[in-house]
């Protein structure tokens, strides 16, 4: 389990605080999507729960994170890394530039943490085939196109099979296709207990996915609940400029026109 | 950088920036070229460093490696001769006992 508890995070340099009063708890096996309007704290966010913020970048942090009963305050950030990981929206910031092959792209974490080449070997190729990436495996990292490198850097995030990941608008660069992949790959995991933060714009894909949303605006978490409440929440389309997932959106407009809600509800199914 | 210097300079041309002809106006377009490229890479790199941390880069002690290449003892060998081999013209040259090339 992943929490949070009155956390407030300021950036080193500025003068206020971006993160306020945030608690949040991350079960095993639980997905929760991270919602909420540019600049309202989402990357922050994601960054504290990695315990990245302040352990890689500084700046002050009250409050505690908690990462499997282990306090994150004072774990070195390559000891984060083996419980936690984060990803971000960019393909190509988190390529590592020093592998030949997509394989040793992925491989890279687990040979850092110095684990024996068949262990190493054996996580690369499940997180290669969690992604569907066989085709891409001999191909050199930086000759991809955005959707491949991406899929390839969460390829590389699951390969230290972390019992927390935390995705910053992971699909991004990704056609509907691959958003899908990743998506189900996420799905999977979470059964076997990983917990996932995913901050995302895509409300469809968090429709689909998670167990529990969260908004933040302002630095402060201002709606947590089921997916089904906080996606159908009204304020989401003003207060908070999220565009609900299309089952609401299509409800509503069924609503309007004066067609029965089962009965759109029913064809959807 | 490359890369990214490329794409600077295609977006700069599309907004009026003049990037061929005389060597003054090229010289001339290198400045609003120079800028974005360095400015960029330099934001670029706090995300690139975070995700290496991600992926234990930091970590101290000893990495693993996917591929051994072969050290056989005759390459060890021949390995060693040449460096003694490297010494020896060196001290050959500098006691003036090895020939000068003419």
């Amino acid at each position: 389990m992943l929490e949070l508890r009155g956390v407030s995070y300021r950036y080193a340099g500025y003068a206020k605080p971006v993160l306020h009063e945030v608690d949040l708890r991350l079960a095993d096996g639980e997905i929760v999507g991270l919602i909420g309007p540019n600049e309202g704290g989402k990357s922050t966010l994601c960054l504290v729960a990695s315990g990245l913020a302040p352990a890689s970048i500084g700046g002050q942090l009250t409050g505690t994170l908690t990462i499997d009963g282990t306090p994150a305050a004072g774990l070195k950030t390559h000891e984060l890394a083996e419980r936690v990981v984060v990803g971000f929206q960019n393909p190509n910031t988190q390529r590592s530039g020093i592998a030949a092959t997509v394989f040793e792209e992925i491989a890279l974490g687990p040979m850092n943490l110095g684990l024996p080449v068949p262990e190493t070997v054996a996580r690369t190729r499940e997180a290669v085939g969690r992604l569907r990436l066989d085709h891409l495996v001999e191909r050199d990292p930086q000759r991809l196109s955005g959707g491949q490198a991406q899929l390839v850097a969460i390829a590389s995030l699951l390969a230290m099979r972390p019992r927390h990941i935390i995705l910053d608008e992971p699909t991004a660069q990704l056609d509907p296709e691959g958003t899908k992949l990743v998506g189900e790959a996420l799905r999977a995991l979470a059964t076997t207990g990983t917990s996932l933060l995913i901050a995302e714009h895509k409300t469809d894909l968090l429709d689909g996915l998670c167990h529990r949303v969260i908004a933040v605006d302002g630095g402060r978490i201002v709606l947590d609940g089921p997916t089904d409440t906080v996606l159908g929440d009204p304020r989401l389309e003003g207060e908070l400029g999220v565009e609900p997932p299309s089952r609401v959106r299509l409800a509503r407009a069924a609503e309007d026109a004066g067609v029965d809600p089962q009965l759109v509800a029913a064809a959807l199914r | 950088m490359v890369e990214r210097a490329s794409v600077i300079a295609s977006a700069q041309r599309a907004r009026g920036l003049d990037t061929e002809g005389s060597i003054r106006a090229r010289l001339r377009g290198i400045l609003p070229l120079a800028g974005p490229v360095i400015l960029s890479s330099l934001t670029e790199v706090e995300e690139r460093s975070l995700a290496l941390e991600v992926r234990a880069f930091g970590r101290p002690g000893r990495r693993q490696l996917l591929w051994r290449l072969p050290d056989s003892t005759a390459q060890l060998v021949a390995r060693a001769f040449m460096v003694l081999g490297l010494a020896a013209t060196i001290l050959l040259r500098l006691t003036g006992t090895f020939p000068r090339l003419p």
